[in-house]
């Protein structure tokens, strides 16, 4: 798959827009599932997810092969979603603001709570809504490098590629995003 | 090792990247201290939980290409239909750059030579990596330059110290 990752980039950067469509349909899904994780808001992860490849085509002459192409790409995605993060928290009295609202039960897919005992699925239910809580408190850099590792199983070396940062700062994103959350979650339950 | 080098070394772990010396010390540290038990196991559990998280079904992604060759085309014919004048970011800044400069010698001579000052953050800098602030000579006033990436507009502004009302051009 790398090798056909690697010939489509080629063509794509030769002008090629199948090649390129080809790459956009196999990272979509992980591109979408960054923005979506980031935003917590489906219309915004699409437009984000969107926003990110017509910048990826524009930029395409700029991707060196000596990095990989998923880095590269999630690197555009995340700086786009933080800038539209960022722009939130200047504006959080906007009424058209809904990104902050979690998504609606039609909106999810099938959970494993589905398939369990009420009680049990309410439970999973509440703890699902505390982590949400404590992942809301996290600064946008630090939920996005520990999605990046958790989520995506991205090395240290590949989320700093990814983010821009040195691995000492995606080390230290990871350690004190986790140390958030397990204190918001203690605190919370 | 104590609690908080014990709580680096976990996260560490965590992903695989822990010494064989380090692990050592930690689990020593471990055998004695519950608290650090507990924050091992939440974080094993912060991690599934990121992991199990449910994400709502995005477009295919035929119909996610379909969208995007769309904005590609329609980014292009915005690049197609710039017109004449309209020559590109790098310029627009010059243009703006060469604008505050006459900005701030009117100023000067307005105000018989008084020394220009490093002037205030301005108030509306809706992109704030765009924000260009300049000295002008208008004593307290602060000028504000910003590209406004919705319109694709240069906007500068002169803001009047005392109260006065906000010039736009």
């Amino acid at each position: 798959m790398d090798q056909d990752v690697m010939r489509w980039v080629q063509r794509a950067q030769g002008g090629d827009e199948a090649a390129f469509g080809e790459l956009m349909k196999h990272y979509q899904g992980r591109v979408y599932g960054l923005a979506y994780g980031m935003v917590r808001n489906t219309a915004d992860a699409e437009e984000l997810t969107q926003q990110a490849w017509v910048r990826a085509w524009q930029k395409l002459g700029t991707f060196k092969h000596d990095a990989q192409f998923f880095t590269w790409i999630y690197r555009i995605a995340s700086n786009l979603c933080l800038d539209h993060l960022r722009r939130r928290q200047r504006r959080p009295e906007d009424p058209l603001n809904e990104a902050l609202e979690p998504p609606t039960f039609a909106e999810l897919p099938p959970s494993p709570s589905a398939t369990v005992a009420p009680d049990e699925a309410l439970r999973q239910r509440e703890v699902r809504d505390a982590f949400d809580r404590a992942l809301a408190t996290l600064k946008p850099e630090h939920a996005l490098a520990l999605r990046l590792r958790e989520v995506d199983g991205l090395s240290y070396e590949e989320i700093a590629h990814a983010t821009g940062s040195r691995v000492g700062t995606v080390m230290s994103r990871l350690f004190y995003a986790r140390k958030k959350l397990i204190e918001q979650m203690r605190s919370d339950t | 090792m104590n609690c908080r080098g014990a709580q680096r070394a976990l996260n560490l772990r965590h992903d695989g990247q822990l010494m064989a010396a380090d692990g050592e010390a930690l689990g020593a540290h471990l055998a004695i201290c519950p608290d650090c038990q507990t924050f091992a196991v939440r974080m094993e559990q912060v991690g599934s939980q990121l992991r199990e998280e449910p994400v709502p079904e995005g477009p295919t992604p035929e119909a996610a290409w379909a969208s995007v060759q769309r904005a590609i085309r329609l980014a292009e014919d915005g690049a197609a239909r710039r017109p004449a004048w309209d020559v590109g970011p790098w310029l627009r800044w010059a243009s703006a750059a060469a604008l505050i400069l006459v900005v701030a010698g009117g100023g000067l001579l307005w105000h018989g030579g008084v020394a220009p000052r490093e002037t205030a953050a301005g108030p509306l800098a809706l992109h704030a990596t765009q924000v260009l602030r300049v000295t002008t000579g208008l004593e307290g006033a602060s000028t504000m330059v910003y590209e406004d990436e919705a319109a694709g507009w240069m906007v500068v502004w002169v803001i009047p110290a005392e109260g006065g009302n906000h010039a736009q051009m």
